[in-house]
């Protein structure tokens, strides 16, 4: 049987398995990252949080204005945007709720608990080049940046911040999914996901954050000292492996490990590996392409012979941040941990070969 | 030297200096030109945002009892009674105006009044116990009331 070439080509028949949680399950739109094989996710399978639905904009009549304290405020179409000099970077993108604590619980496997992260190919204008076009006021200190959505959903971005961020209208190659902020959206390596705006309408220039609901009843959390911390944006190093993972069933003799690590403050220095438990610790073999605020791919060898293991990773970056275990995290922050959990997992595999949380 | 190595060194020296005079390319820089300007009656039309100091806050004004049956009709359906909120995520009670007026009611079906966002405005925080029962909320008093969990509050930027 033959397969015909389609307008726009689709994954086999086979791979039909391979898809983003469905509407129903409590967290839709989870990355399927046990499947993924490379550092880029595809854009179909790129996790995706909404706050109030995907608004359908015509990229022909969609306005961008730039205002507050600049010189001359300047509203730019799509077409005006895409005029600026450009650029291209792989950056993964994470929701503060990854991971989050009970997670695991939702269902089986490493979507579940760790699919809140994708890593794509972005094409944009480098947000700085348009917010000069406008004239920054030396007064300026924070951006209030706002989408086209339901909601009107807006976020305050330090003017500090934003030294490689980008107004993307391009992801793997191709114009953004309507999910990920079509024509236009805002994009802070680094910083979790909420922080990135999408269905970027609206920015305006000014002194101090603007406080709105999303940075103050949503994405802030207790701090070590009890204090309700905000504006805490950038998301630590972490890494998980994705191969094998809950739900796998290993089989006896040599399998590969694999995995990603990442990091919201540069690249990737190392990652180790664990097959007994946290025990040991050794060296996991990096892919050549380690770029910053972007997925690492890792490997290493597993063998197994019905012996029960408990495999886990641990990453560096290149600040010296190393991976906390679960019980630092809970012991720095307390026992909710709802956003910004980095904690190490840790995988058990039985002596029939089946995978579980450890 | 033969010819054909001469030749050889001759391209060399070429491709070499083809090499030499390649100029880094430059990082871009503006003014590019791009874009229209933005008159302040279209800025006025889009700007929503109301700060904690009640910058962007429109006239009119509204009372806690006005809210209520303003709620009963309109937001009953998704929120019930009325809405709590939590005591350590509302460090301003300006957020509450900004957020009703930039996402309620979610249908759009009944645009809101500036008045009519005060009024529910004031109707939530007297729910909450942040007002008095006939306090009157509009740009004056809405930034003046403070929110108790205030202090519990660290911005770490």
């Amino acid at each position: 049987m033959q397969v015909p070439i389609a307008a726009y080509g689709s994954p086999s028949a086979f791979e039909r398995s391979v898809v983003r949680l469905p509407r129903g399950v409590p967290t839709p739109g989870l990355t399927p990252l046990a499947q993924q094989l490379g550092i880029i996710t595809p854009s179909g399978l790129t996790f995706t949080r909404v706050h109030a639905g995907i608004p359908a904009l015509d990229p022909r009549r969609h306005r961008l204005i730039v205002h507050g304290l600049v010189a001359k405020p300047l509203t730019f179409s799509l077409a005006d945007l895409m005029r600026f000099p450009s650029a291209e970077r792989v950056h993964f993108l994470e929701c503060s709720g990854n991971s989050a604590r009970g997670s695991e619980i939702l269902g089986t496997g490493v979507q579940f608990s760790h699919g809140l992260v994708s890593c794509c190919a972005w094409t944009g204008v480098p947000l700085g080049l348009v917010l000069e076009e406008a004239g920054i006021d030396a007064r300026a200190k924070w951006l209030v940046v706002e989408g086209a959505d339901g909601a009107a959903y807006d976020r305050s971005i330090p003017l500090a911040a934003i030294e490689d961020a980008l107004l993307v209208y391009g992801q793997n190659g191709e114009m953004l999914r309507p999910e990920q902020g079509y024509p236009l959206r805002l994009l802070v390596p680094g910083f979790e996901g909420s922080a990135n705006v999408k269905w970027v309408r609206r920015i305006k220039l000014v002194t101090g954050p603007v406080y709105s609901r999303e940075e103050t009843a949503q994405y802030t959390q207790p701090g070590p000292d009890g204090k309700i911390r905000l504006f805490d944006f950038v998301m630590d190093v972490k890494s998980v492996i994705t191969s094998p993972s809950p739900g796998d069933r290993l089989r006896g003799g040599f399998t590969e490990g694999r995995g990603f690590a990442w990091s919201g403050r540069g690249k990737i220095a190392s990652v180790e590996v664990s097959v007994d438990g946290g025990a040991t610790w050794t060296h996991a073999t990096l892919d050549p392409l380690v770029l910053a605020k972007s997925f690492t791919r890792f490997t290493f060898p597993l063998r197994f012979a019905d012996a029960p293991l408990k495999i886990a990773s641990r990453a560096k970056d290149e600040t010296g941040a190393v991976q906390p275990t679960l019980d630092a995290l809970v012991a720095a922050r307390g026992p909710a941990l709802r956003y910004h959990v980095n904690a190490i997992a840790a995988w058990h595999i039985g002596t029939d070969g089946s995978v579980t949380v450890a | 030297m033969d010819r054909s190595r001469l030749r050889k060194a001759a391209l060399v020296v070429f491709v070499l200096a083809l090499g030499g005079c390649t100029r880094a390319p430059e990082p871009p820089h503006g003014p590019f030109g791009l874009g229209a300007t933005a008159d302040g009656h279209t800025v006025a039309r889009v700007d929503i945002d109301v700060s904690p100091e009640g910058r962007g806050l429109p006239a009119g004004s509204g009372t806690p009892l006005e809210g209520a049956r303003i709620f009963a009709a309109t937001c009953t359906r998704c929120h019930g009674e009325a809405v709590r909120l939590a005591p350590d995520r509302w460090p301003y009670a300006t957020t509450v105006f900004d957020y009703i007026r930039r996402a309620m009611p979610p249908d759009r079906k009944s645009a809101l009044s500036a008045s009519e966002v005060y009024a529910l405005t004031a109707f939530t925080l007297y729910a909450n116990e942040k007002i008095g029962q006939n306090e009157l909320m509009d740009d004056e008093t809405l930034p003046r009331v403070v929110m108790p969990k205030i202090k519990d509050f660290l911005v770490t930027r």
